[in-house]
């Protein structure tokens, strides 16, 4: 029994994945390589958000963009300030080079209020989690106590994403607008520094990647995964056991935007740059497009269609003659999966799978659906018999 | 004076009170008034049945009391407590559990999952942050499956129960909810005379441990499971008694007639 559950681990999906994932390292030595992956977990880290959000919560958020985003400023804020330029900039105190450059001669320079709580890393650390998951927290609790449902969740969403993109790109004097903040130091945490060109800082992405990836499998098989999906299948029935259907929804939105701003900092790790390119619609319906052709419903599905998309993205635009046409490319096929393939690719891994070992019994694949061992109730083993039903 | 005051606390005071207390309920969708000036009293433990003509107002009545619908006005007391205007969440945690005239389980989850959903002992997000089942928790879902009937099926998903399970399964899910009332809305529409028998049998052992309020149209059910009926016509109360006096009634006999002679169908 043991064994057979030991097996049973050892040849999981997620077992199997999250130690590719560790071990890529040893057949990649290109720094290049290293780096390039490191962003594509990035990416799958954020595709993990939205499979929270959307997969298990419901929720088809156009907007997670703004969460990602919000979550890469705050941590570029703190590496911006304790980048060299900042700390040479003349002041007693660290100032951003573009502020410098704004401020009119004669002028005093001073460091934003904004800023000031952010020469502490740790400070920016937490808000690129905090500051999205309270942003999204009040987001929710307007429209879901609001009664706002299905589409219009979407379109409320993306209009956030949009108004956010302006306002940053608008208020120049503190978030230098398109140039968004560069020239960034390194991150470095006790002393170890997280060079993106190195092994720390993918091992950092990688293992909280699969960190995230075995926690949000296990809040899928908790009582309240149970509820996200008895959410999904009937919102309003739920209401009359006694659920608070919009805490559930405001709590996993609150968590799924709490991800995307990790998912953020990790990306100005890896990355050494926040801008408003980072933070706009696009990026916002592309993880969901990963998310979809990975299959929203499970987790590995979106982790997987992260790693596709992006890498067949990379080679195309190595490739050259196809570059142009990427878009339509993914465009088609998001309507083939969405039309055909509703489950995504890990849902037809899982028939495959199915297919080719009849005598598995179980259903493996769809990630959240929690195992009916769990459930352990005492069952005769004839139980899939039918003679009692009628009509 | 001391004596009084002991006694008077000794004297329990919750025989007497009702259950639920709806008084002059009252509700209208653009103009038309459905429900309209309702009383409706349930004391602890009884079964009560409501009949009505279709369209007279029952579900609506559900509605209202169970807080899908807001009250254009009246109120509705729950053990004393007010809760015409809660939200459906705060009504069923105050101890009222449905069962919706179309039956409605959640299809994608199995049997099991969804008496677990029912099974709510704490309605909180952080709180449900666990692992599923403690073991008392399995055993009342074994029991209360077998009660209705529906132990052999705990792993099948609900999308593939036949009707009269699906019905059953819901009036399990109320049961798991251990509500002080239970609505039932036509718990036997659609039953094939075996399924209403069985589904009587479940109600009736149900009796003195929940109070009961269930719509019907069978009489062959309704003689089986109580003894007092409220006739609803055109939003308001007409009639309530035994059903002997309802039987020989004759404003309900002349509305039942007059709507196709349900009550001796
Ligand atoms: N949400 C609603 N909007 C408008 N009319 C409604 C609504 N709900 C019920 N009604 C009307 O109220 C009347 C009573 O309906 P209902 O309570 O379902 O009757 P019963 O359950 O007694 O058959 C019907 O005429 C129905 O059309
Ligand atoms: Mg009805």
């Amino acid at each position: 029994m043991n064994l057979l559950r030991i097996r049973r681990f050892m040849l999981s999906p997620y077992t199997l994945l999250s130690a590719a994932i560790l071990i890529v390292p040893l057949f990649v030595v290109d720094p290049f390589w290293i780096n390039r992956l490191g962003l594509y977990l990035v990416f799958s880290i954020l595709a993990l958000s939205m499979a929270l959000c959307w997969g298990q919560a419901g929720i088809l958020s156009l907007g997670h963009g703004a969460f990602f985003g919000l979550g890469a400023y705050c941590m570029a804020m703190s590496l911006k300030l304790l980048s060299p330029d900042s700390l040479n900039q003349g002041t007693p105190f660290p100032l951003p080079d573009f502020i410098t450059w704004n401020t009119p001669p004669g002028e005093a320079l001073k460091l934003p209020w904004l800023w000031v709580p952010f020469q502490n890393l740790g400070f920016g650390m937490a808000a690129a989690l905090l500051v999205p998951a309270l942003f999204a927290a009040v987001v929710g609790w307007f429209v879901f106590y609001g009664g706002v449902s299905g589409v219009f969740i979407s379109i409320i969403t993306l209009a956030l994403v949009v108004i956010l993109n302006l306002v940053v790109i608008d208020q120049q004097p503190i978030t230098n607008g398109f140039n968004g903040l560069n020239n960034l130091a390194p991150f470095d945490l006790a002393g170890v520094v997280f060079d993106p060109y190195g092994l720390p800082a993918y091992y950092l992405i990688a293992g909280i990647c699969v960190l995230l990836l075995l926690g949000l499998r296990w809040l899928g098989s908790t009582r309240a995964g149970l509820l996200f999906r008895a959410v999904q299948a009937d919102e309003q029935r739920v209401q009359y056991f006694g659920y608070d259907v919009a805490v559930y929804k405001i709590f996993a939105f609150s968590l799924s935007a709490l991800i995307a701003g990790l998912a953020g900092l990790l990306f100005v790790v890896n990355s050494q740059y926040a801008s408003p390119t980072i933070m706009d619609v696009s990026i916002s319906i592309a993880v969901v497009v990963w998310t979809a052709v990975g299959g929203r419903q499970s987790l590995i599905g979106a982790v997987l269609g992260a790693l596709a998309i992006n890498g067949a993205q990379n080679a195309l635009s190595e490739s050259g003659s196809l570059v142009h046409v990427w878009q339509l490319i993914i465009g088609i096929v998001f309507v083939l999966v969405v039309v055909f393939l509703p489950r995504g690719l890990a849902g037809l891994g899982a028939d495959l799978w199915q297919h080719l070992r009849p005598q598995a019994k179980a259903v493996e694949a769809p990630a959240l659906v929690a195992e009916a061992e769990l459930l352990s109730v005492p069952v005769p083993q004839n139980s899939h018999q039918s003679g009692q039903r009628q009509s | 004076m001391v004596q009084r005051a002991i006694a008077s606390r000794l004297v329990p005071s919750s025989p007497q009170q009702a259950l639920l207390d709806v008084r002059g309920l009252e509700v209208s969708f653009s103009g038309l008034k459905v429900v309209d000036g309702l009383d409706l009293t349930l004391m602890p433990g009884e079964v009560r049945v409501l009949i009505g003509a279709n369209g007279a107002g029952k579900t609506t009545t559900m509605d209202l009391i169970s807080g899908k619908t807001k009250p254009t006005g009246g109120t509705i007391l729950f053990k004393g407590r007010n809760i015409t205007h809660l939200p459906p969440h705060e009504i069923a945690r105050a101890g009222i559990g449905r069962k919706f005239q179309i039956p409605s389980v959640f299809k994608d989850l199995t049997v099991t999952e969804n008496m677990q959903v029912a099974l709510c002992c704490s309605p909180s997000v952080f709180a449900n942050l666990r692992q599923c089942l403690q073991r008392k928790d399995q055993e009342r879902i074994s029991t209360i499956l077998h009660q209705v009937g529906l132990s052999h099926l705990s792993r099948e998903p609900a999308c593939n129960l036949s009707h009269g399970q699906t019905q059953w399964l819901e009036i399990g899910m109320v049961l798991a909810q251990s509500p002080d009332l239970v609505l039932l809305d036509e718990p036997t529409a659609g039953m094939t005379v075996q399924e209403t028998r069985k589904t009587a049998e479940i109600i009736n052992a149900l009796r003195g441990k929940h109070t009961i309020l269930v719509v019907e149209h069978d009489m062959t059910f309704v003689r089986d499971i109580c003894h007092i009926i409220t006739v609803m016509h055109q939003g308001r109360k007409l009639a309530e008694g035994t059903i002997e006096a309802i039987e020989s009634n004759p404003e309900v006999l002349e509305v039942y007639l007059g709507s196709g002679g349900v009550i001796h169908a």
